[in-house]
């Protein structure tokens, strides 16, 4: 078999394992092993485990179990509840409670890092709140879904930090990176909001959007000591104090410290709980890396990606095509497989188009993430669909899908123009570092 | 509501264990049993994570307060993390927090669906019985030669690899005690492998 072939049949196995409802994780170290037995050398199997644990012996990858025990930690106390009260109040006007429940998913994306933990965690409380005040089921499910995608932008991203060990960039820039492309989304999904808001309102009358001021009494006072650590930790990766793994330990000590003192939890149950949620996260996470990281060595192994890098170089005059084709074929990875998977087969092979095309590393980390957060969206593995259909059972699939699709739109909006500009992502880290 | 849910399951679970063959019984008994190992080893490894997140903020403050160099404290990181891992793989995966597609089943019949289910799990123990098999022989061969890790530090090999053959060992045998139960159609309902996943 020609390197091509090689890849060819290793997506087409993949696709048919995934349809056998093997699991995403399973499924990637299964496609490598059965090409192994049948095109490659059967006895090369055998080393496997040593592949595994080459794959996870990493001193930057030890950032992402500790960043999910942070997230699992703020995430499992009421800090998502009160951030989204202190907003709703803040913004009592048209649209409001729509729009503070986006500024909720962006803020809490910084203090959790994970897409599905902030679609769970601000969804709880801002798709029951959005419905009882009247807004269609359609529109407060998709604002969740879209906003919960900010999880993998905004700092720390789990995306992020796999994109900057695979790639070897630094994981600070990257960081630094994502701001301001996550706000402009952010802007851009509260626009929206405004707009469905006001036509919704022109059709079916008014909507209640008062905010209920008795449940957030000192909420304000309770959510500023987590965004304290998230800015102080940062300012321990910047300031050149600790790496990326060692800020991820500290906000998970943090976060550990500020939820027993702040909200008092104390229950050993309760900890046993987080705990236990936290470990699930973490291998879930850690064996898709550790497998991702054996298909691409199998598939590095047998030509496959430097073939696909030389085709990729030779593709087209225009840049910018050979560059949407690599976004459309990441966007229709996106369908069946989780984003950090995609990262770690697909950077190592697109990366060094991207740095022979001129497209600095940084900047396409950003567009691969973007990408990556629309693949969030779309089903079947739409993780943030899944998430909000178990937060509201009532709510259709259909619906939450159709209420999703502008916020979509708006991602690849936000695609376009980080191409027109890619000084939105570049000015930032060019500024700071 | 949790502890209403956790009776669920206890009643749930009673009832399950209680219909069967003998054989079916037998088998029926040792995945309860095995639930229960499996979350006792998610414990560890969740006494592997808490431990990995102390031990890399001790380097920290050592470093940045006290002056003072560590060299252990990654490595231990990593290796801990290896065991959390590897150690909380068959309890991630009853619990159903590994991610599939289950499009295709959902169109299938209730026997297509079974057939489905056995071969997707199979696909899945034979892998797990190779990574077993690997990882044994590996932990094995570094313990016999000896094998340290090539820092300052330097602890034995033998120990991170010992996360992968265990790990692997709890997925196997989950795996083909569920096999042997949807083959038997006794399938273990959802709400006790939540609960006992869970609490």
């Amino acid at each position: 078999m020609d390197p091509v072939t090689h890849a060819i049949a290793a997506f087409a196995l993949l696709v048919l394992l995934l349809g056998l409802g093997v699991p995403v994780a399973y499924a990637l170290g299964l496609t490598a092993t059965i090409l192994t037995l049948i095109a490659g050398n059967p006895g090369e199997v055998l080393y496997i485990a040593a592949s595994l644990f080459e794959g996870l012996e990493s001193f930057e990858l030890l950032a992402i179990p500790l960043f999910v025990l942070m997230g699992a930690v703020i995430a499992a106390s009421p800090a998502a509840a009160d951030l989204y009260s202190v907003l709703h109040r803040l913004l009592s006007f048209p649209g409001g409670l729509g729009i503070s429940t986006i500024g909720g998913c962006a803020l809490f994306s910084a203090l959790s890092g994970s897409s599905p933990a902030t679609a769970a965690a601000i969804g709880s409380s801002g798709v029951p709140e959005m419905m009882q005040r009247g807004y269609p089921p359609r529109l407060a499910t998709g604002i969740i879904v879209g906003g919960g995608t900010l999880g993998i932008l905004i700092p720390p991203s789990v995306v992020l930090i796999i994109y900057g060990i695979v790639t070897e960039t630094s994981i600070g820039s990257l960081f630094l990176a994502g701001i301001v492309p996550a706000l402009i989304i952010v802007l851009l999904f509260a626009a929206y909001v405004a707009f469905a808001v006001r036509q919704h309102e022109r059709s079916s009358g008014e909507l209640s959007e008062n905010a209920g001021r008795a449940n957030s009494s000192g909420a304000g006072l309770r959510v500023v000591p987590f965004f304290a650590l998230i800015v102080g930790v940062m300012l321990a990766l910047y300031g050149g104090w600790a790496s990326p793994s060692e800020v991820a330990a500290l906000s998970a000590v943090g976060a550990v410290a500020l939820v027993s003192m702040v909200y008092r939890v104390t229950a050993l149950s309760i900890w046993g709980q987080i705990m236990m949620k936290a470990v699930r996260e973490t291998s879930f996470i850690m064996l898709i890396a550790a497998f991702s990281y054996y298909l691409n060595q199998y598939l590095a192994f047998q030509g496959s990606i430097s073939e696909i890098t030389a085709l990729l170089l030779d593709f087209s005059s225009n840049r910018w095509v050979t560059l949407f084709l690599l976004c459309l074929s990441m966007l229709a990875l996106g369908l069946i497989l989780p984003p950090f998977a995609i990262v770690v087969i697909v950077a190592p092979m697109f990366l060094p188009f991207v740095l022979s095309a001129g497209f600095d590393p940084v900047w396409f980390g950003i567009l691969v993430t973007i990408i990556m957060e629309m693949g969030l969206i779309t089903p079947p593995i739409g993780v943030n669909l899944f998430v909000v259909q178990a937060i509201a059972p009532e709510v259709s699939l259909r619906d939450i899908m159709l209420g999703s699709a502008p916020f979509l739109g708006l991602l690849a909006v936000t695609a376009v123009i980080l191409c027109i500009a890619p000084g939105v992502a570049l000015w930032l880290p060019g500024l700071l570092l | 509501m949790v502890a209403v849910r956790v009776h669920a399951g206890r009643d749930c679970a009673r009832s399950w264990r209680a219909s069967g063959s003998p054989f079916v019984r037998l088998i029926k008994t040792a995945y309860s049993v095995l639930l229960k190992v499996n979350r006792l080893f998610a414990l560890l490894a969740a006494f592997a994570l808490a431990l990995a997140a102390c031990s890399i903020t001790y380097g920290v403050l050592a470093r940045n307060l006290f002056g003072k160099s560590t060299t252990w404290e990654l490595e231990a990181g990593i290796y801990l993390i290896l065991y959390a891992t590897f150690f909380g793989a068959a309890y991630t995966h009853v619990a159903g927090g590994q991610i599939g597609i289950n499009a295709l089943r959902d169109l299938l019949s209730a026997r297509w669906q079974r057939f489905h289910k056995i071969a997707g799990d199979s696909a899945t123990l034979a892998f797990f019985a190779l990574i077993f098999h690997s990882g044994w022989h590996d932990m094995w061969t570094a313990f016999d030669r000896g094998w340290h890790s090539d820092t300052i530090w330097g602890p034995p090999l033998w120990i991170p690899f010992l996360s992968i053959p265990v790990g692997a060992a709890l997925l196997v045998v989950t795996m083909a005690l569920e096999i042997i139960l949807t083959i038997s159609d006794h399938e273990p309902p959802q709400i006790i492998k939540s609960n006992r996943a869970a609490h």
